[in-house]
């Protein structure tokens, strides 16, 4: 059998473009099966509201904290038109403090007080973030907010609270997360605060806060 | 013989490096690419949607070795396009901490990549110029030979 080269380039091309789609709807399928829990101390808004966001962040990412401070006045403008869960994913490779920073929060999760703690760490950001070793500023803010200091030393100091930011991390990825700010609104995925600024100006008919 | 093995051995960098952003959410690119600051819509739809696809199409040719002139000058061009784009991030100062060229796969700070994109360049451009010795083990050669 003669076959020509451009039959073969044409192919080549169409195999590739097949085989592409084929692990990308394989990929699609164990991402859509992938779990998605969430402490209840880590959401915010109307549980029933039409607006549900899932926001994957590094708490040392720039474009992370002004996409939190965006959705603060978006929570605080429309109560009752979203409802955010906050998710981890610490990038530890490229910022020091990303997993201490998720685990000292999720610490302050367990005794329900995530979003206080949150944003006064946010705060604080350009302190912390000098520190080599920022714990001591974290129980102080921790003793603001008038935690259980021991508790919640021992959660910090307890591996598996690691393990569980790391596995909701996993969780991220499996979804197709890869870096961070990123946000699924009502299932619809968007990397970075300005589409996710652009979203929600739609949805609320061009109200820029 | 050492030519053809590192116009593979390129190919399949090339085809990983596709590969990894084209089975990922089309977001992620799209937000690498945004974070260069360098064009604005619809380019930066257009750019995070065709570019993993020419990364991918252009690897597989030169693994095969087919119209290898042509996917060596493509190959070429792309890794100037690469070198300018990093490098005039590197220059604003961008917040950029690495490079989102492989996605997860291997993150790479800016001047890491710049370099590696060097080498690359530098060997491509040999490639181009000993293309006899490159086109050994080639689907070029093959089709040549049955004229």
């Amino acid at each position: 059998m003669k076959i020509s080269k451009p039959a073969v380039t044409a192919l080549v091309i169409v195999a590739s473009v097949v085989f592409i789609n084929a692990v990308r709807l394989l990929m699609d399928r164990a991402r859509r099966l992938s779990p998605s829990q969430v402490s209840a101390a880590r959401t915010k808004g109307n549980p029933r509201a039409p607006i549900r966001i899932v926001e994957y962040i590094d708490f040392q990412c720039p474009g992370c904290i002004s996409g939190s401070l965006l959705l603060k006045e978006y929570i605080e403008k429309y109560p009752a038109q979203i409802y955010l869960e906050l998710k981890y994913y610490p990038l530890s490779q490229i910022h020091r403090h990303a997993l201490k920073t998720a685990v000292y929060s999720e610490c302050a999760a367990r005794q329900n007080n995530f979003w206080p703690f949150f944003y006064t760490m946010l705060e604080k950001r350009s302190v912390w973030e000098r520190m080599i070793n920022p714990d001591s500023l974290f129980i102080d803010i921790a003793k603001q907010l008038r935690l259980n200091i021991p508790k919640f030393q021992s959660c910090a100091e307890n591996e598996k609270t690691k393990t569980d930011v790391l596995n909701e991390k996993a969780e991220g990825r499996a979804r197709g997360v890869q870096s961070t700010p990123t946000y699924f609104l009502n299932g619809k995925m968007l990397t970075g605060p300005k589409p996710l600024r652009e979203e929600l100006e739609k949805f609320f008919k061009g109200d820029s806060l | 013989m050492a030519l053809a093995i590192i116009r593979i051995l390129i190919g399949i960098f090339f085809v990983v490096s596709g590969f990894e952003k084209l089975i990922n959410p089309y977001e992620n690119f799209l937000y690498v690419v945004q974070s260069y600051e360098l064009v604005g819509k619809p380019l930066d739809l257009l750019t995070a949607w065709f570019m993993p696809w020419i990364e991918f199409i252009l690897g597989v040719f030169m693994i095969l070795g087919l119209w290898l002139k042509i996917t060596l000058r493509g190959m070429w061009a792309l890794l100037i396009i690469f070198i300018f784009v990093l490098g005039q991030a590197i220059l604003r100062n961008l917040p950029i901490t690495e490079c989102g060229c492989f996605g997860d796969l291997l993150p790479l700070p800016l001047a890491v990549t710049v370099a590696m994109d060097t080498v690359l360049l530098i060997t491509v451009t040999f490639l181009r110029a000993f293309i006899q010795k490159t086109s050994l083990l080639s689907l070029d050669r093959y089709f040549l030979s049955k004229q």
